[in-house]
């Protein structure tokens, strides 16, 4: 068996399948299936993801620390990443925790994708296809319900929006902002500025590309994504709190595409334990206002609870 | 340095991760397998890239012109949809759509020039060959709308119209003054010609995507049921005394030869049935384990020609279900399957690969002998 053939059986076709059997199921609607079928394989999916959402978490809690390594040993950059990597695997963190989950799930995303392509076929030889991937005991079913009803609330999931235009083109818009939000919540702010930067990049470049692809993806893919990006920031704020939520506090459109915010780039770039040399800013640095961490400093959102606290 | 470099690393991978995604998935797959029709010794195909009608000589394969509609924007965009062509009072029917170009009608041109007559806009894509009829060409879309044009005015007929609840796939039959319509909505609609208005209309248990084949006041048509239904033309009632059952969809149509009938399984059979009660006569003909049957059966002589997806045509004798000589293969993979029904024209069966290749064989001695190919592997 190929490797093609090795992932129809693996993974396409037992999706396929459940996903068309929650279709029976749930009154023949495809959207409430694919709902249903995310928060289904996030579940089935969590002893796999909470792990890494955790180490996420943990590099958070390390950003103090790596602070103090940046000013210790922030000229000597072989001893910085020595000390680094000793600090990650003492306190068992990733750097690349925040990109880790949406790897994860990618033979799931191409399974899942595969699978509405099929179910939704609106082609025959999407439907030829379908045909040779139902189980034998869905198949008299299934059969009788084919071509399955693909449309939710006017749009046609098994259409792209690219195609269909209108209000559909909210649903690519809605795809990165949603998953934007999960990686910013789920990324470490401040540390190492390589690292930081590149978690930047990520955060703002994975949810800009996916935001472009679901343009020409199903629409029922794109319900799929957002579905599947808001379970993952409730999860995301169970394990490391909800500030990131907040994220329009101290974000301006420099920050956004990555550049450093007028106003306090030169404090950051002066502060050598924050993102000195490379310039975190763009989401990690909203993420730090947010939570109150700018720059090397206290922010006065910080200090105000200090003070809170004393008194 | 070293960040710059990284950040471009993470942007090669997120490209990287881009292009799998983007090869995986993109734009959904809209694709249909190639028509293929022979009419007063011309073939017919649907091939080339990008697709056109391609007229060849029957009997040698010869080139003998080609068709496409000009675009009114200079040059087609995407995936293009065309219909098998369909032949009558001397010019070819097809239909063509291109998604992109929001592009899509009935075009009818002269099987000589292969210049554009008429056309006429339709609603949706025209996946089913249209039917001709005492100068009217019938023809269903992707939407369930169906058409009547009258061919010598190229207009559409004035009052005439049809609207089923899905899409019609399979060609519509003409009988007399009754049009055969099969839909994807699980019905099979009677209709009066003159004003396209619904006589009867007939339930079957998953959708018809195939033309009806009618024999002695009785039409029988498969289904995504895994049925073949026996239906009255008068009454839209099913025979009662008739029951089959196939293990998957019955996606072709039904090939009757007096009381017997032959049918192709999307689970890789033919059956060969008793018409009167579709009672199975014979042991079936199961094509290998990972292959199936799209492509209707197709009779010439004794022999029944099948088919098969992974693209093997094997002849069979009708009675005996024996397959006779060695099966036709070329060379299995998917890419090259069949799934147009084969077409005999005198002694000659003519089919297309998925891939637009017409492989031509003669019937010599009761056995199949290849004669020519298109492209010809000279000019590939």
């Amino acid at each position: 068996m190929d490797i093609g053939g090795i992932f129809n059986t693996v993974i396409l076709q037992p999706m396929l399948n459940a996903l068309l059997w929650l279709y029976s199921m749930l009154g023949n609607q495809f959207w409430l299936a694919i709902i249903v079928f995310t928060v289904l394989i996030r579940g089935l999916m969590t002893p796999l993801m909470l792990p890494q959402q955790r180490a996420a978490k943990k590099m958070q809690d390390l950003q103090p620390q790596l602070k103090e390594l940046q000013k210790k040993y922030g000229k000597d950059r072989e001893r910085m990443a020595q000390e680094q990597m000793k600090l990650y695997r003492e306190a068992g963190a990733s750097p690349f925790s925040g990109c880790l989950p949406m790897l994860i799930q990618m033979p799931v995303w191409i399974g899942l994708w595969q699978s509405i392509n099929q179910a939704l076929g609106h082609q025959p030889l999407q439907l030829l296809k379908l045909s040779q991937n139902i189980y034998n005991p869905l198949l008299a079913m299934i059969s009788a319900d084919v071509p399955l009803n693909r449309f939710f609330l006017g749009m046609d999931l098994a259409v792209e929006p690219s195609v269909q235009g209108g209000l559909t083109y909210l649903l690519p818009v809605l795809v990165a902002f949603t998953m934007w939000l999960q990686s910013k919540m789920a990324t470490p702010s401040g540390g190492d500025p390589q690292m930081a930067s590149m978690n930047q990049s990520m955060t703002v470049m994975m949810p800009l590309m996916f935001g472009f692809f679901s343009l020409n993806f199903s629409t029922g893919l794109s319900l799929y994504f957002i579905v599947s990006n808001v379970i993952g920031i409730i999860t995301q704020g169970f394990i490391s709190g909800w500030k990131g939520l907040l994220f329009w506090k101290g974000m301006s459109l420099g920050s956004l595409l990555g550049g450093r915010r007028p106003a306090q780039a030169p404090a950051a770039s002066d502060s050598p334990s924050r993102a000195g040399r490379g310039g975190t800013s763009s989401t990690s640095a909203a993420s730090d206002v947010a939570e109150g961490k700018v720059g090397g400093t206290e922010s006065g959102v910080q200090r105000k609870k200090k003070r809170r606290r004393k008194r | 340095m070293i960040k710059s470099g990284r950040v471009w690393g993470a942007a090669v991978a997120l490209l990287l991760l881009g292009s799998l995604l983007s090869a995986c998935g993109g734009a959904l797959p809209a694709e249909n397998w190639p028509g293929l029709t022979v009419a007063g010794g011309v073939v017919y195909a649907i091939s080339g890239s990008p697709q056109q009608v391609y007229m060849l000589d029957a009997e040698t394969g010869t080139q003998k012109g080609t068709f496409m509609p000009a675009s009114p924007t200079g040059t087609f965009k995407g995936q293009l949809y065309w219909s098998p062509v369909t032949v009558g009072d001397e010019t070819a029917f097809v239909g063509f759509a291109s998604p992109s170009d929001k592009f899509a009608g009935l075009f009818a041109f002269d099987p000589a020039t292969g210049q554009e007559k008429w056309r006429i806009p339709a609603d949706n894509l025209i996946l089913a060959a249209p039917v001709y009829a005492d100068g009217t060409v019938y023809f269903g879309t992707s939407s369930g709308r169906v058409y009547a044009v009258d061919t010598a005015a190229g207009a559409l007929k004035p009052g005439w119209s049809f609207q089923a609840g899905e899409a019609i796939w399979g060609s519509p039959l003409v009988i007399g003054e009754r049009l055969y319509v099969p839909a994807m909505d699980h019905y099979l609609y009677c209709l009066d010609t003159k004003t396209g208005q619904e006589v009867w209309k007939f339930k079957a248990g998953g959708s018809l995507a195939a033309q009806p084949s009618p024999s002695d006041g009785t039409l029988y048509q498969g289904a995504f049921d895994g049925k073949v239904h026996a239906v009255e033309t008068g009454s839209g009632q099913q025979a009662s005394d008739f029951e089959f059952q196939a293990q998957n969809w019955v996606w072709s149509e039904v090939l009757v030869d007096g009381a017997r009938l032959y049918v192709t399984s999307l689970d890789g059979k033919l059956y060969t049935l008793d018409a009167a009660t579709g009672k199975v006569l014979s042991n079936a003909y199961q094509v290998q384990a990972d292959d199936y049957i799209r492509a209707a059966p197709a009779k010439i002589g004794d022999l029944v020609i099948i088919a098969s997806a992974n693209g093997q045509v094997i002849a069979l004798n009708g009675q005996s279900g024996q397959v006779v000589g060695s099966p036709w293969t070329d060379s299995g993979t998917v890419v090259n399957g069949i799934l147009t029904t084969p077409v005999v024209s005198g002694e000659w069966v003519y089919v297309i690969l998925l891939n637009g290749k017409v492989q031509a064989f003669e019937v010599i001695n009761g056995l199949l002998a290849q004669r020519w190919s298109f492209p010809s592997p000279a000019s590939q």
